[in-house]
This record gives C-alpha cells, sequence and structure tokens, in this order.
C-alpha cells in the first residue's frame, strides 16, 4: 500500500460520500478521485514522469487536494509550497528540487518562473493561452492512472527554515507518511462517520494528519482558508456548522478560540478528540480547556519534527493542579524507538536530559539534494526530561532554532535576510514573548551610520521570507555583543530591547 | 465619515501601535500583508479597533486577504459597514 491508495480505495468503498470540502467547493471521494486521474493526465502532457518534483502553490482549497493525489498517482513528488511565500523564496525552492513543473495560478506562475525557471511547465488553475488551464483539465480523460510505485518511493517534500538562509527540503516516503496515518487512524478511532478539520497550511505537517487519516478512515476533511486561519470567532463557528469532531492545531490557535472566540461557552460540540502539536501548550490554558472537555474528548500532545512526523505522543487523561508545567511529548509512536542522548554520549535514565533521539519508519529518506539519511538516528535538537513514568518533557532546544506560534524558524535564515540589505553590517534575532504574544526581534548594525525604517526592513524581509518570519521589532546597535568564542550573545541583547 | 478621516485614523493605529510610532514611510498604498506589516494575527488586532473606533462589525465573510491589503482597501471596507448616521 502506498499514499495514494487511500484516496483510490475510498472512492472504490464509497464514491458518493464527502472526501473534502473548503468554503467553494465540496468534493465527494469519486469526484476526489476523478479530479486527481484528471490533474494526473494534465501533468504527464506537460512531461512529468515517475520521480519529478512538481510544486503546489496555491491557497488552500479542495482542487489543490486533488492536485497533490495527481501527482502521486504519477508516482511523482508533490512539493506544497506557502501560498504566502514572496515570489524569490519560491523560486530559491523550486530551483533547489529542481522542479519539472508547478502547479498554481497565471499571476503567481508569471512571476516566478522567469529568467533560469522558464523551462519549468506551469498548470494555471485559471487564466488562458498556451499551456493547461482548468478549462482544458476537465476536457482530460478520468480514467485511472497509477503509475507503478514503491513505498520507499519520496511522496512529498516539505520545505522548512534552514540555519544558513536556504530552506531545506525534507523529503518524506509513502512508507514514512503511512507509518504516521495509520499510527494516528488506529489511535483516534477514525471512522467514515468523521469530520476532520484541517487548520493547518498544506507545507506545515500537521495538515497530513487532517488529509490522510481522514481518507485512511473514509471520513471527510473540511478545510480553514489561510485567512481565517486566525479569526477566533470565525473558528468556533466553524467547528459547530460543520459540527467538527476531531481538531488539529497549534495550541496558539485554541487559546484564540479561548480567549476571544468564547469556545468555552458553546453548550455542547461534536468533538471527538482535540490535538495539538508544534509548541508546548500553556497549562493555564489547557486546563480551562480540559476542565471544559475533558469528561467527553480525548486530548492529545503530540510531539515530532518535520524530518520524523510525528513520533511521540501523550493523551491528557488527567490534569492534577499540582501539575504546573506544559504537559509531557509523551512516548514513542508510530513505529518508531526514541531515546534521550547526554552530553556524554549515554542514554538519559530517568530523572536525566539528553536529546531527544529517534529511529523508526517515519524518520525521512532525506534532505532534497543531500545523501539519504539511512538508519541513522535522527538527533531532533530537542532537550527532553525522561521521567519516572516513562513519559519525556521537553525542556529546551540545544541550537538557534525557534518556534513561533507552531512555524520552526532557524534565527540564522533570517538574520541571513537582513545582513543582504546593504544599510545593514550584521544582525541579530531572537524571539521574545510565547505563544500568542511571541515577538520576532532584531538587532541590526548598519554599515554606514543610516538605518532603514522598520517598514523598509519588514518589506525586505517580505522580498526574501515567509510572512511568519518577518522581523516585529528592529533595534539599531553599534556592534552586537560577543560571548568569549566570538559568538553573538543573544542573552546580552534582550538587555537592549 | 469621509473616508479620509477613517484612512487618517488607521494610519495612525498602525503606525503607532504596529509599527512602534517610530516610522515614515506608511501610505494608504503601502503593502501591509504583502510586506509583513499586519500578519493573520494583527487582523484580530485590527478588527477590534476597527469595532472601538468606528462601530463597525465587519461579517467574517468579508475578512479575506483582499480587503487587507491596503489602509484604502481596509478604509473601504470599513466605509461599507459603517452605520448610515455616522456615514
Amino acid at each position: 500500500m502506498i499514499l495514494r491508495d487511500l484516496v483510490v480505495q475510498s472512492a472504490q468503498k464509497m464514491s458518493d460520500a464527502l472526501a473534502v470540502k473548503d468554503p467553494d467547493t465540496s468534493l465527494t471521494y469519486g469526484e476526489l478521485d476523478d479530479l486527481a486521474n484528471r490533474f494526473a493526465h494534465a501533468l504527464a502532457k506537460l512531461g512529468v514522469r515517475r520521480g519529478d518534483r512538481v510544486g503546489i502553490w496555491l491557497g488552500k482549497s479542495a482542487y489543490a487536494v486533488a492536485a497533490m493525489q495527481g501527482v502521486l498517482r504519477l508516482c511523482a513528488i508533490y512539493v506544497p509550497l506557502d501560498p504566502l511565500s514572496p515570489t524569490a523564496r519560491i523560486r530559491t525552492i523550486v530551483q533547489d528540487c529542481d522542479m519539472r513543473a508547478l502547479v498554481t495560478t497565471q499571476r503567481r506562475g508569471q512571476a516566478a518562473l522567469t529568467g533560469d525557471l522558464q523551462h519549468v511547465a506551469c498548470l494555471c488553475l485559471d487564466g488562458e493561452g498556451p499551456g493547461i488551464h482548468w478549462d482544458d483539465l476537465l476536457t482530460l480523460p478520468s480514467t485511472r492512472v497509477q503509475e507503478p510505485a514503491l513505498a520507499d518511493d519520496i511522496a512529498y517534500i516539505l520545505y522548512t527554515s534552514g540555519s544558513t538562509g536556504k530552506p531545506k527540503g525534507v523529503c518524506i516516503s509513502n512508507r514514512n507518511a503511512l507509518a504516521f496515518v495509520e499510527w494516528a487512524s488506529q489511535t483516534l478511532d477514525a471512522t467514515t462517520a468523521d469530520r476532520f478539520a484541517n487548520h493547518a497550511p498544506f507545507h506545515f505537517d500537521l495538515s497530513v494528519l487532517d488529509l490522510y487519516v481522514a481518507f485512511h478512515a473514509g471520513a471527510a476533511t473540511y478545510l480553514i482558508p489561510d485567512e481565517a486561519s486566525y479569526i477566533p470567532e470565525h473558528l468556533v463557528s466553524f467547528l459547530i456548522q460543520e459540527a467538527i469532531t476531531m481538531w488539529y492545531s497549534v495550541p496558539s490557535v485554541l487559546i484564540l478560540m479561548i480567549e476571544q472566540g468564547r469556545l468555552l461557552d458553546v453548550p455542547s460540540l461534536s468533538l471527538r478528540a482535540i490535538l495539538f502539536a508544534g509548541e508546548s501548550f500553556p497549562i493555564k490554558h489547557l486546563r480551562r480547556l480540559y476542565q471544559h472537555y475533558g469528561h467527553a474528548v480525548h486530548f492529545f500532545n503530540l510531539y515530532g519534527p518535520t524530518e520524523t512526523n510525528v513520533c511521540t505522543y501523550y493523551e491528557v487523561t488527567h490534569l492534577p493542579e499540582s501539575w504546573n508545567k506544559p504537559v509531557p511529548i509523551g512516548k514513542a509512536c508510530s513505529g518508531d524507538r526514541v531515546w534521550a542522548q547526554k552530553e556524554d554520549g549515554t542514554i538519559a535514565q530517568a530523572g536525566e536530559e539528553g536529546e531527544l533521539m529517534v529511529v523508526g519508519p517515519t524518520v525521512m529518506v532525506g534532505y532534497w539534494g543531500q545523501s539519504a539519511y539511512g538508519d541513522k538516528p535522527y538527533a531532533t535538537g530537542d532537550l527532553v526530561q525522561l521521567q519516572e513514568d516513562g513519559n519525556y518533557v521537553y525542556v529546551g532546544r540545544r541550537d538557534q532554532m525557534v518556534k513561533v506560534r507552531g512555524h520552526r524558524i532557524e534565527l540564522g535564515d533570517i538574520e541571513a535576510a537582513l545582513e543582504d540589505h546593504p544599510a545593514i553590517h550584521e544582525a541579530a534575532v531572537t524571539v521574545t514573548g510565547t505563544g500568542l504574544e511571541a515577538r520576532l526581534v532584531a538587532f541590526v548594525v548598519p554599515a554606514n551610520g543610516v538605518v532603514p525604517s522598520l517598514l523598509e526592513m519588514k518589506r525586505h524581509c517580505a522580498e526574501r521570507l515567509p510572512r511568519y518570519m518577518i522581523v516585529d521589532e528592529v533595534h539599531t546597535l553599534s556592534a552586537l555583543p560577543r560571548m568569549r568564542n566570538g559568538k553573538t550573545d543573544r542573552f546580552a541583547l534582550l538587555h537592549h530591547i | 465619515m469621509q473616508q479620509l478621516a477613517v484612512i487618517e485614523q488607521l494610519k495612525r493605529y498602525i503606525a503607532q501601535d504596529v509599527l512602534g510610532g517610530k516610522d515614515i514611510g506608511l501610505d494608504e498604498t503601502t503593502q501591509l500583508l504583502e510586506w509583513g506589516v499586519i500578519n493573520s494575527l494583527e487582523i484580530v488586532r485590527l478588527l477590534s479597533f476597527i469595532r472601538k473606533q468606528f462601530s463597525v462589525d465587519i461579517p467574517t465573510s468579508e475578512i479575506v486577504a483582499d480587503s487587507f491589503t491596503s489602509i484604502s482597501s481596509i478604509a473601504e471596507l470599513v466605509l461599507v459597514y459603517m452605520p448610515a448616521q455616522s456615514a
């Protein structure tokens, strides 16, 4: 079995059941299956073959899901791209994975595929003129396309922030994805009656659960458009109207729904499970939510970097008043094995801390363009403590990677973008606050005394980085504080705020 | 209320509350979303400012990216939903 079979099998069993819905379009499994085949035919016409990379640069929609399934049918690799990313960043990714084709809109395609990228084929879902468009797509046959594929073939690539300013492509095989999907389907006991909410954008690995666990069960998934994803009243009314049974998001979004969307005033919800991941859930807010819904709803904390998908989980079954820190990330899942490795290389015992290491079926094939990862344990860079009961508790990071509302950010990535500005000699970036209050604060040393305005800095970042990496504040320094080893002293920076 | 007055108040709010007050160069055509001046969380704060300042409730169906591209597009939206007596 491979990833694409999930839709095919549900289409054969229940062609008329709803598969995916966005505010404009609903597709049954039969329709999704047909449309995926049409996308596959269209992409094949554009020259896409087995193993080719195909970017999907669209706002979140049922059609984007069909395009992803079309790519899989050719045994090609889909690359979901941040719909809010600037063109320059998209071009870097198109180049990095040597993309064969891009599924997007005409305006975006024309902006991105210029110069040395003119050879990349474009499937534009709007517009007209040369190339293949939506209207052409509908004239193509819907006969099943199923190029032979193997479990170890790469199914998709998710790009994450890289420490040197270049995004890294995490390659996930069919086997990797299915190990997680099968575990999650079983743990959640997902059925055809379930209704999944999809909050995360498709380039974010949380969306893998919303799409594929639903497809595995023959359930429906309801897409929340990008622009509505932080509007609390909208999210709460969506939960009620669509009678959502499975909710999965970063904790910030749930907190927003409690604080500003009156989530706790809703008398009854259809929810069966609330899952969260990507950052710690502040216990004060989790406790309110749990006290309100804990009797009827399962609560799961899922953990794992993009490179391993979900490798540990913790089900919250009680929250004693005495518990005043974030809930554990729990124990290994998805068939993986995890341990905490101490500085001296030995394995941490109960009460001790170390770096969380992962081996098993969900560990990525490797980064695109680098040698395969093999069976090596993946070092997460996350420091954890092993509790007496065998659960791991997240303690902190080993390096400069930070999380802002669940988005993983390498500070070096932002620093590289800032230093690309002619008026900036050097830059250091840090994060203040947590959860909804998290802010990216930059410290810059001007090259010749002239300091660009915050607006200018934001625009400069916006041309190079995804939205969630644009700095919120800029401070000017005559020099960056250094430690003895020459590294930037990030703690000293905070005194300058 | 005149469109210019709405634009002026939105501009003042964004300059002071979002950009920290020390900025120049913000005008009604500045690409707010495109340049990351406001993000999806800022939109939530902006909506509550609009509610307080202009007594205008923007319906959720209007909360799409196109409505927030610039100060003038936000002002247009505010004027559409402004109660008749103050418009």
